[in-house]
């Protein structure tokens, strides 16, 4: 992984975490700062030039270290958070809602792991019922192992707690930290999937579908509990076709009885958001087409989102019980 | 998308205190003076390349970055990429090497900027602080100048920070005090570094001439502008629908808006969201 340069707070520069980490870039230029926002969120960035060649910015958290999920977003109805130990994502898809939360492309690894979990216990301990907390919301949660050692630190955390539920959300195929380790019951590694089509047209830098497959069929083989999330669905001509291709290829390679769930979820974001990316993309036909407008969410069309969503399950039916499938938020 | 054709090359300003530090980039590059009115001096190619210096200290390179960017106002809102090429004192740093700069401080005011790092360039990078008296004690392991934090606040208030970029030739440290610089010797550091100075402005062209394809204004959406009465509001409407045209894949689109279509600026927009929809 290489980043255009790496800036370190002041404050946890000398940290054991952070020192391992400079050790390991020790070619990239680093740049003291005093807070991540003075570089993150400073005016006159360009998100789009910078995701040319981002920077790593390692960073102390403070604040809310986990907040409540989106309701429906959760495979299930027990107490559910999320938290988020980067900001940004170092793929690109087209469509994903950060390119416009953001003012910068640099990515924020937050490097203070205790003070999450310290949040995270207080959490599960407030709650009567058991907890599930999603990782991968802001960010894609394993892409960046190899520097960050998320896995190492917040796998170990949950196995410990075996009541408590973390699901790892990403696109990744860094799964090497995860053979290290022993299989925990309590973890969900959750692979996110489009079909081919919108794979090559709109997620620059994501691993092939046959790669994160055969990552996922790997760590299923070992005794992960995996998990599918189908989204975004964008509606594109012969969709249909492209999911029957993707599930054939998906069901092909995994162990359909040993999924612990599926999701589907829909292309939605906050209008100001959506305004953000076309002002960066305005060469973007994805975002010149016509959407709708509902409760301050740009969606698809309520007749496609149906139709879609419909098709997709309904392709899914011939591989998965009902029981196992969900829509997520 | 800009269906201009422009050159291919997107326009770079290189910003100079000196004349010295000039000279060799005049040399370099064929500059020509373009400008004889009173105030600043500029020189400029065909290339794309306009160069302006503005003597020493803050408030001089801020009002000739005023100066040049107030020249280069374009109805197409087309951008520039600024570099300032300068000498400067450090603490440890060989005399004559060139460093980008990835952080400047205004040592009164306190006001930090932070040039993103996305050029590939095999150069090393600073720290550079810059102070209204030539600095002789260097207390910081940085590069010292007159005019970097100057530059870089008025330069990036023209352009995203991204396409602002500073490049530092060391003139002194602690062994080789500043009463030591001469002209010759800043014109020997700025042509020793003429390669390193050529790559940074061919890359800040190379990525300015895609921003400008992207974000500028397309000749078509002027001309529409021109012969149509809009409100500021209807500008941005139909700047917006052009664009949406254009990524939709559409072409040729002046011919498929009739005469009726130019009757007035509801007409206008009714059409292309008609035309939209069609594609």
């Amino acid at each position: 992984m290489k980043f255009s340069c790496v800036y370190v707070e002041e404050e946890i520069a000398d940290t054991p975490r952070v020192q391992e980490i400079l050790c390991r870039l020790s070619q990239t230029p680093k740049v003291s700062i005093s807070r991540y926002g003075e570089v993150f969120n400073r005016r006159s960035q360009n998100f789009r030039l910078q995701k040319r060649k981002p920077a790593l910015i390692l960073a102390k958290k403070y604040g809310k270290f986990v907040l409540p999920a989106p309701e429906g977003y959760g495979f299930n109805r027990d107490p559910s958070f999320y938290f988020s130990h980067m900001l940004n994502c170092v793929y690109d898809c087209r469509y994903c809602f950060l390119q416009g939360m953001y003012r910068s492309a640099n990515y924020v690894l937050f490097t203070n792991y205790e003070d999450f979990a310290a949040s995270l216990q207080d959490e599960m301990t407030a709650q009567s019922k058991n907890t599930v907390f999603y990782s991968g919301y802001d960010c894609d949660s394993l892409a960046l192992e190899p520097v960050s050692k998320f896995t190492e630190f917040f796998i170990d955390w949950f196995a410990q707690r075996p009541t408590t539920t973390l699901e790892i959300r990403t696109k990744s195929t860094q799964v090497r930290s995860l053979f290290n380790l022993s299989p925990i019951s309590n973890c969900i590694i959750a692979m996110s999937f489009t079909p081919s089509d919108v794979n090559q047209e709109w997620e620059d830098k994501v691993p092939s579908i046959d790669k994160r497959l055969e990552a996922l069929g790997k760590l299923q083989e070992q005794g992960w509990r995996i998990a599918l999330r189908l989204e975004p669905l964008i509606y594109q001509k012969d969709f249909e076709k492209s999911y029957e291709r993707l599930l054939a290829s998906i069901f092909d390679k995994l162990d359909a009885k040993n999924i612990h769930s599926v999701s589907t979820g829909l292309f939605r974001m906050p209008k100001t958001f959506f305004k953000n990316i076309v002002e960066n993309y305005p060469d973007e036909a994805l975002y010149a087409r016509r959407f709708d407008q509902r409760d301050g969410l740009i969606a698809q069309f309520v007749n496609q989102e149906t139709e879609m969503t419909d098709i997709v399950e309904s392709l899914l039916a011939k591989y998965i019980p009902k029981s196992i499938l969900y829509r997520c938020a | 998308m800009n269906t201009n054709t422009s050159p291919v090359l997107g326009p770079v300003n290189i910003v100079v205190a000196l004349s010295c530090e000039a000279k060799p980039l005049i040399a370099h590059f064929k500059l020509k003076r373009t400008s004889d009115r009173s105030g600043f001096v500029v020189y400029g190619n065909k290339q794309n390349i306009t160069l302006i210096v503005t003597g020493i200290g803050k408030i001089p390179m801020a009002a000739a970055c005023g100066y040049l960017a107030g020249l280069q106002i374009n109805e197409n809102q087309s951008k520039s990429a600024w570099l300032n090429v300068g000498i400067a004192g450090h603490k440890r740093s060989v005399i004559g090497k060139a460093l980008l700069v990835h952080k400047v401080t205004d040592l009164i005011s306190g006001n930090t900027h932070y040039p993103p790092l996305l050029l590939d360039i095999n150069c090393e990078t600073t720290e550079l602080i810059s102070v209204d008296v030539p600095e002789t004690v260097y207390r910081e392991n940085s590069a010292y100048d007159m005019e970097g934090s100057a530059f870089y606040g008025v330069a990036s208030r023209f352009v995203s920070s991204e396409l602002v970029q500073i490049v530092k030739i060391v003139s002194d440290n602690l062994d080789n005090p500043s009463g030591e610089i001469t002209k010759n010797k800043t014109q020997v550091w700025v042509t020793d570094n003429l390669t390193t100075i050529a790559a940074i402005v061919d890359q800040l062209q190379s990525i300015t001439f895609d921003y400008n394809l992207i974000y500028a204004l397309s000749s078509q959406y002027l001309r529409l502008v021109e012969k149509v009465h809009l409100t500021a509001s209807q500008q941005v409407q139909l700047k917006n629908l052009v664009s949406r045209f254009h990524a939709l894949g559409g072409t040729e689109l002046e011919r498929k808006l009739t005469p009726e279509s130019h009757k007035s600026s509801r007409n206008l927009i009714k059409k292309l969201k008609l035309l939209i929809e069609e594609i």
